[in-house]
């Protein structure tokens, strides 16, 4: 196992890194630590020197343009080990977080992603809660049983993978100086690489940004969605831009257009913003300052792609180009009559990218192609039945005679009609007749 | 006359129920496979009911709570993993009551779980000697008094991270604890509460209870969580007779509010600010009907107007400390809201005898108590500071 820690002027909080790496339980074949300093003057590099942990450290000046893709790049190149685990060096391991990684590795080509759990000393109030959850939702989602992994879920603060997988998709690509995860996810899926989550594998993050760090980086995401979808049009649905471009609300029209169409007004328009939630947070208004806060983020989401796209002309065109990869898929025909069991055993073995559900003649829904994400199997199924797809499935048992007859089949079907059916990204219901 | 509370499965065969003879009415929880999924409340003609018709009449009475249920049990729902975890029954000087919450509990106990009794400020050892009768229950004697004191004290002794709380006058179904459990598996939820249901509804004044106050939020899960509902609005989060809280919450949000609740002048409101509190922090609270207890509600009227009185006394507790101690202005036009567009229909209701409506002495006593609600807060808070001064 060799572990990877890109740094740029951070020694302090690389120091405490890798104090807790000396206290972590480590792995029978051993553990190599590479740190890759990228463009450091503030003393990192005496600092690494004097240091004796009690495994072995390599110290890197990375040179060149710099960046984390190409620092993570160079120490994966130098590393040893057949597994790689890249981590931040404002990430503090548990004890049991590289033996959780190597655990999680049994089966091969597996993307292990850990837990990071925010630590928010810097912030305050309800943009501190704001950014504790910003944080808790993204394994949240991940931990849900049934999660579909999709290329997004990469985080490279936290993640291990073979070595040999790493160097077959081609490793980071250093254009990228922010999302640069995302994009190795993308190629990584296309491999068929088997995303994880493992919760064990859990690290402290010490999150430092404030709320106009939070800006800073919606601008720079959306820059790199623009370079993500051109590098992978496929890939483009799936992009937050594409669904803020989808949102037709006037007040969303408005944000979008003011970044598109009045770069000027920048600094006016995030004072306003910053003050309104000042005030709205002193009188406690919740909802309206997550409203607020959220315009702002898009709207700096938006002046990052406006930069890289130039007009609204050009933003419609990028949002509707479609390489027609992904709707082409093949779809496999699910009849849950036969039980769930053989339903779930027929998508685990298949693996198909969409499938199309059915009790006998009656339609249920389907499980639609999504782009970047992992083919279906059978333990994404039962949370969809129980959920989106309930109203359909039990409308079509009733259509088919399999409720119990005294339980009056003919309410049941008024019930399922009147709840409404809600598409989401992995399931889409059948329109009930 | 009465109303029978029942308890009957829809799995099971239906049968005749007779020996209701003291009834006119009953109160049916509607169970499939042994999880509730409705209620609904029937005639008792000649002390009997007909086990044919009462199948009919709760057959027709289910919902969409029934049939998301029925479909997670046909296509299997996996067990959840069990962990351990600590009951605490806060109790005083109702040894007959603790004597049946115990028997209650104890029933849905696997071994590692442990169970407390906090006797808070006892006045004689009958509470001691009822915990003896129980080897599994450990006794702990909190001197101080207040139900919020004896909540935290159950808090700082319990072994296991989550604390399921039920009151001594409660009796908790066989399988409360193991359903308050399984939603502490999502890191976000720092509590849980259940579905209460009254254990009978034998005098005139338990009938007006349940119509004015009932306790039951649904047969369908909820989860609220504070970035999406107002922190405010937690009437319909639960009651602090059947709830499990993180113990690691009080490391996030703070102990309970020691000026609140039974045993101070606030009288209630100690739970309720607790789900303020672990909204705001912008966590999840889990509405889980399946961790089913019954509540014996008051049996005499005085003491069903004071509980009404109490209401409205913690309810503007809770809202003087949440305005001064966190700033939520929000509680003004709240107090506002609830005042004109839920508190003042309902009396006119009462007042013109309208079916189903609760006595109006009980809402009245109710907006009494909302009057005196922040003076008892204040009041409340200087007594404890005092006593804290004291040592």
């Amino acid at each position: 196992m060799s572990i990877v820690i890109p740094t740029h002027n951070r020694r302090e909080r690389l120091r405490r890194t890798l104090d807790a790496l000396a206290t972590v339980t480590r792995p029978p074949g051993g553990l190599e630590v590479v740190v890759v300093m990228d463009r450091c003057t503030d003393g990192t590099d005496a600092m690494l020197q004097r240091l004796h942990p009690p495994f072995p450290l390599r110290a890197l000046a990375l040179a060149g343009q710099g960046g984390p893709a190409a620092a993570r790049n160079a120490g994966a190149a130098a590393a040893q080990g057949s597994l790689l685990l890249f981590m931040d060096d404002d990430v503090e391991p548990s004890p049991g977080f590289v033996a959780a990684h190597v655990a999680a590795h049994a089966a091969p080509d597996a993307v292990v992603i850990g837990a990071l759990s925010p630590a928010l000393d810097g912030q305050a109030g309800f943009f501190r809660i704001a950014l504790r959850r910003w944080w808790e939702d993204m394994f949240d989602r991940m931990r849900r049983p049934g999660h579909r992994f999709c290329a997004f879920d990469l985080l490279s603060g936290n993640v291990s993978l073979p070595a040999a997988l790493f160097h077959r998709a081609g490793g980071f690509d250093p254009t990228f100086t922010c999302h640069e995860d995302y994009e190795l996810g993308v190629r990584l899926m296309r491999l068929g690489a088997r995303f994880t989550f493992a919760e064990a594998a859990v690290a402290r993050h010490h999150e430092a940004t404030d709320l106009r760090g939070a800006l800073q980086r919606k601008f720079e995401e959306g820059r790199a969605d623009v370079a993500l979808g051109h590098k992978h049009p496929e890939i483009i649905p799936e992009l937050p831009l594409h669904r803020l471009w989808e949102l037709r609300s006037r007040r969303a029209r408005a944000v979008r257009r003011l970044a598109f169409l009045a770069p000027a007004a920048t600094g006016v328009t995030t004072r306003a913003g910053l003050v309104a939630l000042w005030v709205l947070e002193r009188v406690r208004a919740r909802r309206l300052w997550r409203r607020v806060l959220n315009d702002l983020l898009t709207y700096w989401y938006w002046r990052g792609a406006a930069g890289a796209l130039g007009s609204p002309a050009a933003l419609a065109r990028f949002a509707t180009a479609r390489s027609g990869d992904a709707s082409g898929a093949e779809e496999v025909l699910i009849d849950l009559r036969d039980g769930v069991a053989t339903a779930e055993a027929s998508l685990d073995r298949l693996r198909p990218a969409a499938a199309r559900l059915v009790y006998g003649p009656h339609p249920v829904g389907r499980l639609p192609a999504r782009p970047g994400a992992e083919a279906l199997a059978g333990r994404h199924l039962r949370p969809l039945l129980e959920g989106a797809l309930a109203a359909p499935l039990l409308d079509a048992m009733a259509r088919a005679g399999a409720v119990p007859a005294d339980l009056d089949a003919t309410r049941l079907r008024a019930l399922c009609r009147a709840v409404p059916a809600r598409p989401t990204s992995d399931a889409e219901p059948a329109t009930r007749s | 006359m009465a109303t029978a509370v029942l308890d009957l499965d829809l799995s099971a065969a239906p049968a005749d129920i007779a020996g209701l003879n003291r009834y006119d009415r009953a109160l049916v929880l509607i169970r499939w496979c042994g999880h509730p999924v409705g209620v609904v409340e029937l005639p008792v003609a000649g002390g009997r009911l007909d086990g044919q018709a009462t199948r009919r009449a709760m057959i027709d009475r289910l919902d969409w709570a029934f049939w998301e249920r029925w479909l997670r049990d046909r296509l299997g729902e996996p067990a959840p993993a069990r962990r351990p975890a600590t009951v605490a029954i806060c109790t005083r000087e109702r040894p007959d009551d603790l004597q049946r919450a115990l028997e209650a509990v104890t029933r849905g106990l696997d071994d590692g779980d442990e169970l407390l009794v906090i006797d808070n400020a006892p006045s004689s050892d009958a509470t001691r000697r009822v915990v003896e009768r129980f080897p599994v229950a450990r006794y702990v004697c909190e001197t101080r008094q207040g139900l919020d004191v004896a909540r935290n004290r159950a808090l700082r002794e319990a072994r296991w991270d989550v604390v399921a709380f039920t009151d001594d006058d409660a009796v908790p179904d066989r399988g409360w604890l193991r359903a308050l459990l399984p939603p502490f598996a999502d890191p976000l939820v720092l509590c849980v509460t259940g579905l209460t249901m009254p254990l009978e509804l034998e005098t005139p004044a338990q009938e007006a209870f349940e119509r004015y106050a009932p306790f039951g939020r649904g047969f369908r899960r909820r989860v609220f969580d504070g970035t999406r509902d107002d922190p405010l609005a937690v009437g319909h989060v639960g009651a602090g007779a059947n709830m499990a809280i993180r113990r690691s919450a009080l490391e996030v949000v703070g102990p309970f509010d020691e000026a609140l609740d039974a045993g101070t002048a606030s009288r209630t409101g100690g739970d309720h600010e607790m789900f303020a509190r672990i909204l705001a922090a912008g966590y999840r609270i889990v509405y889980e009907p399946d961790a089913l207890s019954w509540h014996r509600h008051r049996r005499a009227w005085p003491e069903v107007r004071q509980t009404a009185y109490g209401y409205g006394v913690g309810v503007y507790a809770m809202w003087t400390r949440l305005l001064f101690e966190a700033g939520e202005v929000g509680v003004l036009s709240r107090s506002l809201t609830w005042f004109f567009d839920y508190q003042l229909p309902r009396i006119a209701r009462a007042a013109s005898r309208r079916a189903g409506s609760p006595p109006v002495l009980l809402l009245l006593a109710e907006l009494w108590g909302c009057a005196a609600g922040p003076w008892a807060y204040l009041s409340a808070r200087r007594r404890l500071r005092r006593g804290l001064a004291a040592g």
